[in-house]
């Protein structure tokens, strides 16, 4: 961890403690705390039996500086465990650890419209197993960056315009392509490989239970070149593109809440990808699917629709609730093939689809704790059958105990 | 003991065999083996008593009975004082308290008699450290502070012997961190406070977190290690509250 990074992160430490301690003997001082912790087993049809947790553990306060004003301070430590995960995002056994630092202050700049600048630090420490170093992870980064935010309200409306921004530092990401092909060279040669520039424009609106926004996401690498057919790099960078859009309603009818939630995204990146059958394949025709070595053009870009819908019904006394819910996500890659058992790719573009049913109960133990038992169901189908190294087609069982206490 | 704190009791139990069956007992004994000080470290942990002195008490005394004193034989004791009440000086000042314990594991030494091959063993550990509190509403107080602690887990043996290729005299497998704690406590009842917790080691980045019952003279908890070698401990200390 840089230094810089440590004094930011040891002074906001020192601030939260300090404005904590202090604050609430304030007028129009509020405290927010939240631990959340989730501890669950997992089993599925390709592999055995494993457990996972997620912690997120919050400690924020909110202050009316005076008239207008008014300050958000919140500091998180999130941990995520092994678990089930959609196809190719991550795998069941990465862990993170992040700590999260956010100040935003609220400027109320007319009775419709509010101000909303922000800064934002975070350290995301990533590893594949316990007996990795938390530092020394490929995708541990560190990232710093701002935000301003414009509310306009008008009668139960509200439509937030918001430009966000982070520079993201991934200090011990190293590039296995760049340092395959250059196996005799024994110093580091493609330091700063994942360093990017994030971007996100972003519109909202909401009206009663209504919510629906949409945002731009801009990813800029600052060193990662776009792989040639060649097998070598060539001179421009690597951009991602995500378009999102999302719409949610929360509706109450009396004992039963019910939030469904339908996102839609479109991510188009101009990198593309070498695939390699073993170590040593050497380049030959680049166009066989079948071949030892295969270039797969716009290979990371897809659309994906996600449906998700949870609910509740909550006991007359308020003390006991039944939880329930559905969430289907179903990615379609733009340019890349699905490939079979032995890692020919065939003539079908990859589409992945995961399917997650959750039921439990849960009990509210005190004022500002409660607890859930939750069992979940989830079916995985591709038409990727090459999963050597993530299991792709998979049916799963998990059962989750989850305290909650929240101030 | 209560419905409540029995249901959740059991939960924790299942929650902990489920977690043991996730391993076969090889592999579960292997990772013991493996790393013994970050496991002896878990179990420190849970002997370790961080959270604020009763209100209207001066100081308090305790020892973790499961699973430590039984069935593992380590000897423990932690105390608390109460240096400062709420507001006593100055209205913003919170609670402070200052905190620490020791704890052995005597039948060691035991071992070390009988045996021919160990010279010394240092099984033990102390933790100590302070904790500010402030009440955010009439039920609950709010807490955070730092600790020191150390884990001793060595032996040196008669002569040196070959281990694995190694020529070995003696094992260190200690462990010491600093940690950051925070959390929150709620009153129950008379003598009854339910507590969440949660702790964060610098150096070993070691996450956890503490949920606990704690009455008049018991307290029940359950202690989370997410990346722990144990993931769930359920616990049982005695305390006495003057």
């Amino acid at each position: 961890m840089k230094k810089t990074a440590k004094i930011i992160l040891t002074a906001f430490f020192i601030l939260s403690v300090v404005v904590c301690v202090r604050g609430w003997k304030l007028n129009g001082f509020t405290p927010y705390v939240c631990l959340d912790l989730t501890e669950s087993v997992f089993s599925y049809t390709r592999g055995g039996i494993f457990s996972g947790g997620n912690i997120d553990a919050s400690l924020g306060a909110e202050f009316e500086i005076f008239g207008r004003n008014t300050l958000y301070a919140l500091y998180s430590l999130e941990y995520s465990g092994p678990g089930f995960h959609p196809q190719d995002t991550t795998n069941f056994d990465e862990r993170s650890l992040s700590h999260i630092m956010d100040l935003e202050w609220r400027f109320e700049l007319f009775d419709f419209l509010v101000l909303k600048p922000g800064f934002n630090k975070s350290i995301v420490y990533r590893r594949f197993g316990a007996n990795e170093t938390w530092e020394n992870g490929l995708y541990s980064n560190e990232s710093v960056g701002g935000h301003l935010a414009i509310d306009y309200i008008f009668g139960f409306t509200t439509l937030t315009a918001r430009y966000l921004f982070r520079d993201i530092g991934f200090p011990n990401y190293t590039d296995l392509f760049t340092e395959f092909q250059n196996a005799n060279l024994s110093s580091e040669i493609s330091a700063g490989a994942a360093d990017q520039k994030f971007e996100e424009f972003s519109l909202g609106f909401e009206r009663g239970k209504l919510k629906v926004r949409a945002s731009y996401i801009a990813i800029n690498f600052e060193n990662q070149k776009v792989l040639l057919s060649s097998g070598l790099y060539g001179d421009t960078l690597q951009k991602d593109e995500n378009f999102q859009s999302e719409v949610s309603l929360k509706l109450d009818f009396w004992f039963f809440k019910i939030y469904p939630t339908v996102k839609f995204a479109v991510f188009r990146s101009n990198q593309n990808y070498m695939r390699f059958k073993y170590l040593g394949a050497s380049i030959t025709d680049v166009t066989n699917p079948s071949g030892d070595v295969t270039f797969i053009d716009d290979n990371y870009s897809y659309d994906e629709l996600e449906l998700s819908v949870p609910a509740e019904i909550i006991s007359s006394s308020g003390r006991w609730a039944i939880l329930a819910g559905i969430d289907i996500t179903r990615r379609v890659y733009k340019s890349r093939f699905a490939r079979d058992e032995l890692n020919n790719y065939k003539s079908e573009k990859q589409k992945n689809l995961i399917t997650r049913f959750s039921a439990g109960i849960k009990k509210r133990i005190t004022d500002i704790t409660s607890v859930s038992l939750v069992y979940g169901f989830t079916v995985a189908g591709s038409n990727n059958k090459f999963e050597t190294y993530q299991p792709y087609n998979y049916t799963g069982h998990s059962l989750g105990l989850n305290y909650r206490v929240e101030f | 003991m209560s419905k409540t704190k029995l249901y959740f009791a059991l939960l924790g139990l299942i929650f902990l065999s489920t977690d043991a069956r996730c391993f076969s007992a090889e592999h579960f004994v292997g990772r013991i083996v493996s790393a013994p000080g970050a496991f002896f470290f878990e179990v420190q942990q849970d002997m370790e008593n961080i959270s604020p002195v009763a209100v209207g008490k001066r100081f308090s005394v305790n020892t973790c009975v499961f699973p430590v004193l039984a069935p593992a034989g380590i000897v423990n004791f932690s105390a608390k004082i109460k240096f400062r009440s709420e507001g006593n000086f100055r209205t913003y000042i919170p609670q402070i308290d200052f905190f620490g314990g020791y704890w052995n594991m005597i039948w060691t030494k035991a071992v070390e008699e009988k045996s021919s091959d160990i010279a010394d063993t240092d099984f033990s550990g102390y933790y100590f450290g302070v904790l500010a509190t402030a009440t955010i509403s009439p039920k609950t107080r709010l807490f955070g502070g730092f600790k020191h602690s150390r884990l001793n887990a060595d032996f040196e043996l008669t002569e040196t012997k070959e281990i694995l290729g190694a020529l070995v005299d003696s094992f260190d497998s200690g462990f010491a961190d600093n940690f950051v704690v925070a959390g929150i406590e709620q009153v129950k009842g008379a003598s009854r406070q339910f507590i969440a917790q949660i702790g964060y080691g610098k150096k070993t980045k070691t996450i956890s977190a503490k949920f606990s019952w704690r009455g008049r003279y018991f307290e029940l908890g359950l202690n989370i290690y997410p990346e722990g070698v144990l993931v769930v401990h359920p616990t049982l200390s005695f305390h006495i509250d003057l």
